[in-house]
């Protein structure tokens, strides 16, 4: 699959590739001369022939489900498909948090990465081959107070991963979750101060990740040589 | 598409996939064909790619946005426990004719 990166470009889609992760990842595969395709709410800055992007809100079925049908038809096939798309979420305590907080959180997060993995899995069927890779976030494995429900919509990301690849596993396609601790994005820029901190002293490993680690867990991942790693959550700079 | 149009569309689909190896025994449809529920044609993730192969071709054939719901078809066929080939294209025809 992946070993025809360096003569034929792979067809790589990307949820939330305006910023952070996403973006870092969009161009980690242009550079490797894939083929591109990104959403997001907002347009995108990023300029390459390779690259097409979407306006699309994720948690959006009917547009998810167009957006990603119109890459199966113009393409034929995805060979990976990559659910970033998530919602910042500001630190408060459980007690605090509004059912409106809860619905945002879980939709982005959660019925996103659904819409999204169960579109392109449908085309990945047919041509009984594909990688699905979700994220959810360190906040799953670390149960800090103020992140109840960023954590629990990270946790259905997990869980509905895990069994995408049971369901998935004949068709040769593998489902695996990353969950990064701390990058240096907008998303963690966002969190107070404090709640950095405390989530750094948290961490096994008390540094921020750089985005070569990220990418290169996931070219694993993509890799014909991880095709046996499926239904996993690959928890990065902490011990769960 | 009338019914026989859709029938013939459902056959060319299993035929194809059969083809393609996505389901392991040639199936001749009829309307009392089972695809969910007991003694069932295919099994769930091949009734899956039978579905979307079904949405493609209809979109194809029609130029109608068509997206099959679980939910919705069992609201639709709700008083069998058993799906057929014959209440699906009857499914087919309604959400096509909105």
């Amino acid at each position: 699959m992946v070993n025809r990166l360096a003569e034929q470009p792979d067809i790589i889609v990307i949820t939330g590739t305006s910023r952070g992760i996403g973006r870092i990842l969009a161009h980690h595969f242009l550079d490797r001369g894939a083929r591109v395709y990104g959403c997001s709410r907002s347009d995108s800055s990023i300029e390459d022939s390779n690259y097409s992007h979407a306006i699309v809100n994720v948690c959006e079925e009917v547009a998810t489900t167009r957006w990603i049908r119109g890459i199966g038809k113009a393409e034929g096939q995805i060979d990976v498909m990559i659910g970033n798309a998530s919602a910042v979420s500001v630190s408060t305590p459980l007690t605090l948090c509004s059912g409106e907080a809860f619905d945002q959180l879980f939709r982005t997060a959660c019925k996103g990465s659904f819409l999204a993995c169960r579109e392109a899995s449908k085309i990945m069927m047919r041509k009984k081959s594909g990688r699905i890779i979700t994220f959810s976030s360190m906040a799953e494995g670390l149960h800090m107070p103020g992140t109840g429900l960023y954590a629990a919509s990270k946790a259905a990301v997990c869980e509905l991963t895990r069994i995408f690849a049971k369901e998935l596993a004949g068709y040769n396609i593998t489902c695996n979750a990353i969950a990064p601790s701390m990058i240096e994005t907008e998303a963690v820029l966002e969190l107070s101060e404090k709640l950095r901190a405390k989530a750094l002293d948290s961490l096994t490993l008390k540094r921020l990740l750089v985005p070569e680690e990220i990418t290169g867990l996931i070219d694993y991942l993509v890799s014909p040589q991880a095709g046996c790693i499926t239904g996993q959550v690959i928890y990065m700079g902490l011990v769960k | 598409m009338n019914y026989d149009d859709i029938m013939a569309l459902m056959q060319e689909a299993v035929d194809s996939l059969y083809r393609a190896e996505l389901v392991e025994e040639a199936i001749k449809l009829n309307k009392g064909t089972v695809l969910l529920g007991d003694n069932s044609a295919l099994d769930s993730m091949g009734f899956v790619t039978f579905i979307t192969e079904i949405e493609e071709r209809v979109e194809d054939k029609t130029g109608i946005e068509f997206v099959v719901v679980i939910d919705k078809l069992h609201e639709f066929n709700e008083e069998n426990s058993n799906l057929s080939i014959g209440s699906l294209i009857l499914f087919i025809e309604s959400e096509i004719g909105k």
